[in-house]
């Protein structure tokens, strides 16, 4: 490919620990600001379940300086967004906003890592919307029950076996100085890493960062969790009725190594060979050709420890699931024997490859992928190499992967039997 | 203590990129927004043709037809095409709205060639044949049941039927004896009538100039035949007058979906930005009245908005939140409070601000890349709104006034005319709603169950 762009970027790291990316881009009066700490559901205790992710609410309900609501509302009136979003590993908070009011969002930022003022109305508020949110996007969804239940059945190791949005019982045990705790233990500068990306002076915007964030001390220490699952060679498998859905559907998974590994980026090319794009063997086999599934995904699921190759199919109404478990194998067992073609191999890299450059359409889209590489793989250089990992992976490697880590004996198989009921 | 840093005021306004228009002999108007940045370029064709132009009233013909394109040319198969599209990594996407359709591809700049070889065999060779158009009716058949499961999809169809009854803008999806009876010399015929050149825009996005962008055009799109584009007839939406509401019954519902909805403006008209930052104050951002009130002080739901849906002839606002079951009518209640609130108060200058501040920002977000750039530039031609919108919509979202947005605030939030509709299990909810007007009650099918009390 000709061109292929490389992010030019700085990194600092200040006297707490706060690591510092910048990356400038004065196209548009635009700047991101994210920060991420490397906190998420898998450094949960039992019995605490969805505390990381109630947690990230509480980082909007006020901290010394700034009252309840208004962190949003501030970047709201200077015409930015902002969200955050909790997964396994990582916590993420970010802001675009026009770039001059960079400072108003350092400031933002700054004050909740210093301080958060929690109460116990606020606690019982988030708690209350987070159960919400479960209902919603989960409870009220179909499949949304199989989905939480997925992880559970595949990963012996609760670190990752348990769902972000935690269970209803764990949120109603929490209490509101469980927040405080939290934020001593895991927000300290030197657990996150702080992203502006967009219409910035490099040295002016470090200045302003000092000026901001230097003062604030490092907080605890946890240790890290452990992740490890042990080995195991017997299939695990379960059926459910799901009252919402229409359709059966069926998700299968294999564990695998972590992100960043040799399995990672040979199964990474073999999801886009299984199910990316109407030219994939599943969709071929089981969409168009058969019609034995509506929708169809493959791939490792993004997480930083033990990984999962996730396979998912929304079946065509009355397909039996194990009749699609056995054309799956089928499909599988190819992929295990045989070398996939040269041109399969070239699609994928060639999808890979405007994936990436994809990511950089925008500062958010940056700023969000700089971090992404410093938290997961602790080098942001990995935004301007990790692409040739990607395209240099070869037939064999997809071949003997798949032939280790995708046997029978080590799947997990969930089907979901559609129970809509008839008026 | 530490203070906020001051706030500078909001940008006058900023300089809109550049856009270049060319049209070529068949009538087809070639748009180009050169952005050297990425080697990545996107191509879209839009059509001033939706789901509702059509004059058989076969609401499948044209999302059939669209998306037949990719199964089938004169000069490739369905299994070649996927392979050139996955192979050259172009994202297709196909997009059949209420009153457009756009076809747009993306993919790295080297492809540009292969890409605009693919669209162009799309729409001007599609052959349609016959075990594609089956197989797309055996997809499509579990693809409209599987909807019927999810509450929003439940919710949206029922607001649009109960707005707009009788009138094409109720047609939210494809009824399923349509899929039936669309058969290929319709869906033939349907492409031919409305996909035509001299009404469409073909618009690149990316590291190329015009004259290159206008000779590939020419290249690939100039023996395009010139037709007749039909004119097309709505009736107009019959007048809103009382206030219905509907429950559509989910059984095994656990919360409950409500939808406070009613019609509004279209797209062109000269107001419709007044009314969108009306909109903002109600319910536009996790800042708004509706989020602060229904989420932030009762705790009853994960999110409450408000927002605005236009069209050529119309329009809506539609504010909705998925609530606990056991505070639907309290929910119900804030809903029609803040409402009330926004026809009776004047809004206060610094919620004002915020919200000019949100939509200034959202469009500053929308000029960030080529590709959305063109999207705004469609919408324009697309819903003819004036030449200088987008030049001039900061200067004219900041001089709105609190008085204008408390005058069309009255017109179009009155509590009492609105719609409310709550997707739920019937059981949880039919009785305690008619306190607020006669309850119909719907299946997931979108038949009429009954009229309950009052």
């Amino acid at each position: 490919m000709t061109g292929f762009p490389q992010i030019s970027f700085r990194e600092e790291r200040l006297a707490n620990g706060l690591q510092v990316l910048l990356y400038r881009d004065n196209r548009v009066p635009l700047v991101h600001v994210g920060v991420q700490y490397r906190v998420g559901s898998s450094h949960e205790k039992t019995g605490f379940s969805g505390f990381a992710h109630l947690f990230e609410h509480m980082m909007f309900q006020g901290s010394e300086n700034v009252a309840k609501n208004e962190h949003g509302k501030r970047v709201d009136s200077a015409g930015g967004s902002w969200n955050a979003t909790t997964n396994k590993d990582r916590t993420n908070y970010f802001e675009t906003i026009p770039s001059y009011y960079l400072d108003l969002a350092l400031w933002l930022e700054t004050d909740r890592m210093r301080s958060l003022r929690v109460t116990a109305e606020n606690f019982e508020n988030q708690r209350n919307t987070v159960i919400e949110e479960k209902k919603q996007n989960y409870d009220n969804r179909p499949y949304g029950l199989a989905h939480l239940r997925f992880d559970a059945l595949a990963y012996s190791n609760w670190a990752y076996g348990h769902p972000i949005i935690g269970a209803v019982e764990d949120l109603q045990n929490a209490s509101w100085k469980d927040a405080r705790d939290f934020h001593q233990t895991f927000y300290s500068p030197h657990r996150a890493t702080l992203v502006v990306s967009g219409d910035i002076q490099e040295d002016s915007t470090l200045s302003q960062i000092r000026k901001h964030f230097e003062s604030i001390p490092q907080k605890g220490s946890p240790s890290e969790p452990d992740l490890s699952e042990p080995e195991r060679d017997e299939e695990r498998f379960e059926s459910m009725r799901d009252p919402l859905a229409a359709l059966p559907a069926l998700s299968a998974g294999f564990l695998m190594g972590r992100l960043g590994s040799t399995d990672y980026y040979a199964l990474s090319l073999l999801g886009i060979t299984l199910s990316h794009g109407e030219s994939s063997r599943l969709y071929r086999r089981f969409i168009h050709d058969q019609n034995l599934a509506t929708a169809v995904t493959a791939g490792p699921n993004q997480y930083k420890g033990p990984e999962l190759f996730n396979i998912w199919m929304q079946l065509q109404s009355g397909v039996d699931p194990q009749e699609a478990l056995r054309v799956l194998e089928a499909e599988l067992e190819k992929v295990r024997m045989e070398l996939v073609t040269e041109q399969e191999l070239q699609k994928a890299r060639n999808q890979l490859a405007f994936h990436f450059v994809n990511r950089l359409s925008t500062v958010a889209g940056i700023g969000e992928w700089l971090a992404r590489f410093a938290v997961y793989y602790d080098d942001p250089n990995r935004i301007n190499t990790d692409w040739q990992r990607f395209l240099s992976v070869t037939a064999e490697e997809i071949r003997d992967t798949a032939a280790r880590v995708l046997q029978p004996n080590r799947r997990t198989a969930l089907v979901v039997e559609a129970g809509v009921k008839s008026l | 203590m530490s203070s906020p840093p001051p706030l500078p005021e909001t940008i006058k306004n900023i300089r809109y990129p550049e856009v270049h228009e060319r049209q070529l002999a068949n009538g087809l108007r070639v748009l180009v927004v050169p952005d050297e940045r990425l080697p990545k370029i996107s191509i879209q064709l839009a059509f001033p043709a939706g789901r509702v132009s059509n004059p058989d009233h076969n609401l499948a013909l044209v999302p059939m037809a669209v998306q037949l394109l990719r199964e089938g040319t004169q000069n490739r198969s369905a299994r070649q095409i996927s392979d050139a599209l996955d192979y050259w990594a172009i994202q297709f996407e196909s997009k059949v709205a209420m009153e457009h359709t756009l076809l747009a591809m993306t993919a790295l700049a080297d492809y540009l060639e292969p890409m605009l070889d693919l669209l162009s065999d799309l729409v001007q060779n599609p052959a349609f044949p016959l075990e594609e158009i089956d197989r797309l009716r055996v997809r499509w058949r579990s693809k409209l049941a599987a909807q019927r499961s999810q509450p929003d999809f439940l919710a949206n169809e029922r607001v649009f039927h109960s707005l707009y009854p009788g009138h094409p803008y109720s047609k939210v999806t494809i009824p399923p004896p349509h899929l039936e009876q669309a058969d290929q010399k319709s869906i033939r015929e349907t492409l031919l009538r409305y996909f035509v050149p001299n009404d469409a825009y073909l618009l690149f996005a990316g590291p190329l100039d015009a004259d290159l962008a206008t000779r590939q055009a020419e290249k690939y799109f100039g023996g395009w035949p010139r037709q007749n584009f039909p004119a097309l007839f709505y009736p107009s939406p019959r007048p809103q007058e009382h206030r219905p509401v509907c429950v559509v019954h989910r059984p095994d519902s656990v919360q409950s979906r409500i939808s406070v909805a009613a019609r509004t403006l279209p797209r062109a008209h000269p107001d419709s930005l007044i009314f969108s930052l009306a909109n903002q104050v109600l319910g536009g951002s996790a800042s708004a009245r509706l989020f602060l009130n229904l989420r932030e002080a009762r705790g009853y739901t994960y999110g409450a908005y408000s927002l605005v849906k236009s069209y050529r002839y119309d329009g809506i606002f539609v504010a909705s939140a998925n609530v606990k079951m056991d505070v639907t009518i309290d929910s119900i209640q804030e809903f029609l409070k803040e409402l009330e609130r926004m026809t009776q108060q004047v809004p206060a200058q610094e919620e004002l601000h915020r919200c000019q501040a949100e939509l200034i920002g959202a469009f500053l977000r929308q000029t960030e890349t080529a590709a959305s750039v063109g999207n705004l530039e469609l919408t324009r031609r697309i819903y003819q709104l004036p030449e200088d919108f987008y030049h001039t919509l900061i200067p004219t979202l900041r001089d709105i006034a609190a008085e204008q947005v408390h005058e069309i605030s009255q017109n179009f939030f009155n509590p009492e005319k609105v719609l409310i509709t709550v997707v739920a299990d019937r059981e949880a909810v039919e009785w305690p709603l008619s306190r607020f007007g006669k309850v119909l009650v719907y299946d997931s099918e979108g038949r009429k169950l009954s009229e309950g009390p009052n």
